[in-house]
């Protein structure tokens, strides 16, 4: 779907002394997956998923999406409706006065007829659960609300990969758990996704994580693999869910709990089994 | 506080005026000012207003926010009403001091341009409140199109005024929350002379403009995303179109500015 | 001394269509130097709240007293008030205005029309604060990091030397150590000031590491208000209010659940790694070596 080689890119334009937010990156992302970037502040991710799809062009390197190369002017259009895009401020990439309006944004953009458009909208709307808010203005909506309307605004285009960039950064609890639920019901459809968070139970649901920094891929693997190594990650400046971090100490500690946990039922069966065995065999 | 302000003011129910095409509605409106500026006559005046009323009727919207929509202009009615019954030459009425008269001319003047003012807000009052922000500026656009045949950016207009329109609220908004923290720093907005005042919106229009240029950035990136690449091969979802009762209201309104034209050519 | 308030009742909008019940019979007491963290979720009336701990909203009825002063009786100069309790909004970097670091964290103790020299020692005390060195004095502020920009602001407020200091979400939008840093700085500043905190987060795991005592907010009441293990052993009621709750207390929860004799008030991960590892070695010495299975 998605395939980057030796990826640079720059902000400035200065020849000498170049300073580069991502080097070298080398990444293949299949159709149907579901990959989770994690990496600090200032990493280079948000950089990298604008790469995705040609709003931003490597300085070095290349970009193919489906096989085109994002530089070639005739893929332009076709590149970024394949490839749609959700971002961090929910009220900034809301462009109309309506609901309906703004989700029929990109298809009119695309020129799609009228009626098409009125189905591809419904159609958005109800797969992220907004349809009876289509007649609302979106200001007057919760920030998971808004995201939500930013998610069908994408679905609109028809895409075959949505990438998301920190897009429950600015939520609560509740807006982060609808957008997440959206989120997993496109992954259900096929849709390819490329999510971009610091919240590492957002992550965990990924089939891949890839830890970036400084412009880096250091980790690659699934999330079990990556969030077992708690020590490096804690080291790169990120988190792990707390049952895994639990069963980190746990195990040093010298309990032998399996250190790839990831959720609280896979902790909870983990600890029984523990407490459970043991105490069967008592009995017996 | 600053969000009581609304702009476009519609006023969200269902009535034929709410039904018609915004084009129509403009251009009826221009047609309408037209009409009222041919006034001359008790008799015109007679035949704008009842018209006018008709107009408002039509709307559905209560007869309330038509007198709210006079409110802050009822100063500039007034002070033109005044100026016109001081300074037209005429028929001595009253005398009211040395060398200030109130002649019977002014009095008829005052009351015919406080009239016409009253009319104008209140028919251009019905096209904001019966018709949303969007379909304005799809009106206008629409209606402007011709004109970017000659390059006219009609489109690029239409759109800076939507998205001026949606980020109104948000504006706001963050006028009041930058207020808020700037306050709680014990910035003050609301006391000292003048000069005091005046430098005292600069830690709130500083933040304002980074955070206005921020979201413009922010913005540009998101549309580009949805592959938004100006007017061009352009469709829209809701199309407009002119329906039996737009042409309906169009004759209505040729044959009011027939009658107006036709009072005022023979002078009735 | 500390802040006590009183029946406090905000209406917004009222008599209008748009009229709201923000804030509903509010009473409650906070003493000098508490640590509080203050939960809810959007709209349950926290940000009402703190706003008119500082003045900014005035209530529709009842009162707030901060240092036995009523803070909304006429003869109250608005201006202590906001000195003696300090309040930084959420994404506090987006009010800054000035040319430099330095400036604009003087914007406050200037304000205040204090003398130079104080200024400058504020305004470097601040900053030390937040652990910005003086290098950062002359910088724009507009060319730092997000989380730069947050500390350079949160010193903003920390310069009027309040007494009590609120803070709204002073985590949103930071990456992991972003977050962290932040977390370490207040309880630093909070033993090195003396000074009471109220800590405004939609994190309950943020608000497990640091706050001393928690209040829970739910439709403009109070609806819990204890220590932070007598508010997490009630987890299932967060969970209804739509709270999130630290996962190591849904994990408690669930070992419960699954007839474990857990002490329902393990909240953080160190704790439940000490009792966890008690009871799995007791339960080894009893029934022989588990390894050895």
């Amino acid at each position: 779907m998605i395939k980057t080689e030796k990826v640079t890119y720059s902000y400035s334009e200065e020849t000498e002394d170049i300073k580069f937010v991502l080097n070298g990156i080398d990444i293949e992302i299949k159709k149907g997956e579901f990959v989770a970037i994690l990496g600090h502040n200032g990493c280079g991710k948000s950089t990298l998923a604008k790469l995705f799809n040609g709003l931003f062009l490597p300085a070095g390197g290349n970009v193919y999406v489906s096989g085109k190369n994002t530089k070639s002017t005739e893929e332009y259009w076709n590149i970024r409706q394949m490839v749609g895009m959700v971002f961090q401020n929910p009220d900034n990439q809301i462009v109309a006065t309506v609901v309906e309006e703004d989700v029929a944004f990109a298809p009119e953009n695309l020129g799609v007829p009228a009626e098409e458009i009125r189905r591809r909208v419904d159609d958005a709307l109800k797969a992220v659960d907004m349809y009876e808010y289509r007649h609302h203005a979106p200001h007057l909506l919760s920030g998971g609300q808004k995201q939500r309307i930013a998610i069908a605004g994408a679905i609109a285009m028809r895409p075959e990969c949505i990438v998301f960039d920190e897009p429950t950064a600015m939520l609560d609890p509740k807006g982060r758990k609808e957008v997440m639920a959206a989120i997993e019901k496109l992954r259900e459809e096929g849709i390819t996704i490329v999510l971009i968070t610091h919240y590492m139970d957002e992550a965990v649901k990924a089939d891949r994580v890839i830890v970036m920094d400084d412009g880096k891929i250091v980790m690659e693997d699934t999330p079990k693999n990556v969030f077992s190594q708690v020590k490096m990650l804690k080291g790169l400046g990120l988190d792990v869910p707390q049952v895994t971090e639990l069963a980190y100490l746990l195990n040093k500690s010298g309990i032998p709990v399996k250190n790839d946990i990831l959720t609280v039922d896979e902790c909870t069966e983990e600890i029984m089994k523990f407490l459970q065995s043991d105490k069967g065999k008592a009995e017996n | 506080m600053l969000s009581d302000i609304t702009l476009g003011q519609y006023f969200p129910i269902d009535s034929p005026l709410h039904k018609l095409d915004p084009r129509t509605k403009i251009l009826s409106l221009i047609a309408i000012i037209v009409a009222i500026f041919l006034a001359g006559s008790k008799i015109s005046y007679a035949v704008c207003s009842v018209f006018i009323l008709g107009v408002i009727l039509m709307s559905g919207v209560p007869f309330k926010m038509y007198f709210k929509s006079l409110k802050p202009i009822w100063f500039v009615i007034l002070f033109t009403a005044v100026l016109n019954m001081f300074l037209t030459q005429g028929e001595i009425v009253y005398v009211f001091g040395i060398k200030t008269y109130i002649k019977y001319e002014g009095i008829y003047l005052a009351i015919k341009m406080a009239i016409r003012l009253v009319l104008l807000i209140l028919v251009s009052s019905a096209l904001t409140y019966t018709t949303s922000p969007i379909a304005l500026t799809d009106g206008v656009e629409s209606l402007l199109k011709p004109l970017s045949k000659i390059g006219f950016p009609a489109h690029e207009l239409a759109m800076m005024m939507s998205i001026a329109i949606r980020f109104i609220p948000t504006l706001i908004e963050e006028t009041e929350k930058i207020i808020k923290a700037q306050k709680a720093r014990g910035g003050g907005f609301d006391s000292g002379s003048l000069i005091k005042k005046v430098k005292a919106l600069i830690p709130m229009l500083i933040p304002l403009f980074v955070s206005a240029f921020r979201r413009a950035d922010d913005l540009a990136f998101a549309m580009e995303a949805r592959c938004y690449r100006g007017g061009a091969n352009r469709t829209r979802l809701k199309q407009i179109h002119y329906k039996k009762a737009d042409f309906f209201a169009a004759a209505i309104v040729v044959l009011f500015l027939g009658i107006m034209i036709a009072i005022s050519f023979f002078g009735v | 001394m500390g802040i006590k308030i009183e029946n406090l009742n905000y209406i917004y909008m009222q008599g209008s269509p748009f009229e709201k019940h923000a804030l509903k019979d509010i009473n409650l007491e906070i003493s000098d130097g508490e640590f509080i963290g203050l939960i809810g979720h959007t709209g349950s009336g926290k940000s009402t709240l703190i706003q008119h701990l500082n003045g900014l909203m005035e209530p529709t009825s009842g009162t707030v007293i901060v240092d036995d002063t009523d803070i909304f009786a006429k003869t109250t100069d608005k201006l202590l008030v906001r000195r003696n309790v300090g309040l930084v909004f959420q994404y506090p970097e987006h009010q800054l205005f000035e040319e430099t670091v330095y400036k604009d964290i003087s914007f406050g103790p200037i304000n205040l029309g204090l003398s130079k020299e104080e200024i400058h020692e504020r305004v470097l005390e601040a900053m030390c604060h937040v652990g910005l060195d003086e290098s950062f004095s002359d910088v724009s502020p507009f060319s730092l990091s997000g989380g730069q920009k947050r500390r350079v602001a949160i010193a903003g407020v920390l310069a009027m030397k309040p007494s009590v200091l609120i803070l709204d979400e002073p985590t949103a939008g930071l990456d992991p150590a972003g977050r962290e840093e932040i977390l370490t700085q207040i309880k630093a500043l909070r033993l090195a000031r003396k000074m009471t905190v109220i800590f405004v987060s939609h994190s309950m795991e943020d608000v497990a590491k640091i706050a001393e005592r928690i209040i829970v907010m739910n439709k403009g009441t109070i609806a819990m208000d204890g220590k932070p293990n007598e508010i997490f052993r009630r987890s299932s009621e967060l969970i209804e209010m739509g709270l999130d709750i630290p996962q190591i207390s849904k994990l408690i929860l669930s070992l419960r659940e699954r007839g474990l004799n857990i002490n329902p008030d393990i909240y953080t991960v160190e704790k439940a790694r000490t009792t966890l590892s008690l009871l799995i070695s007791t339960k080894n010495d009893k029934g022989g070596n588990l390894n050895a299975q």
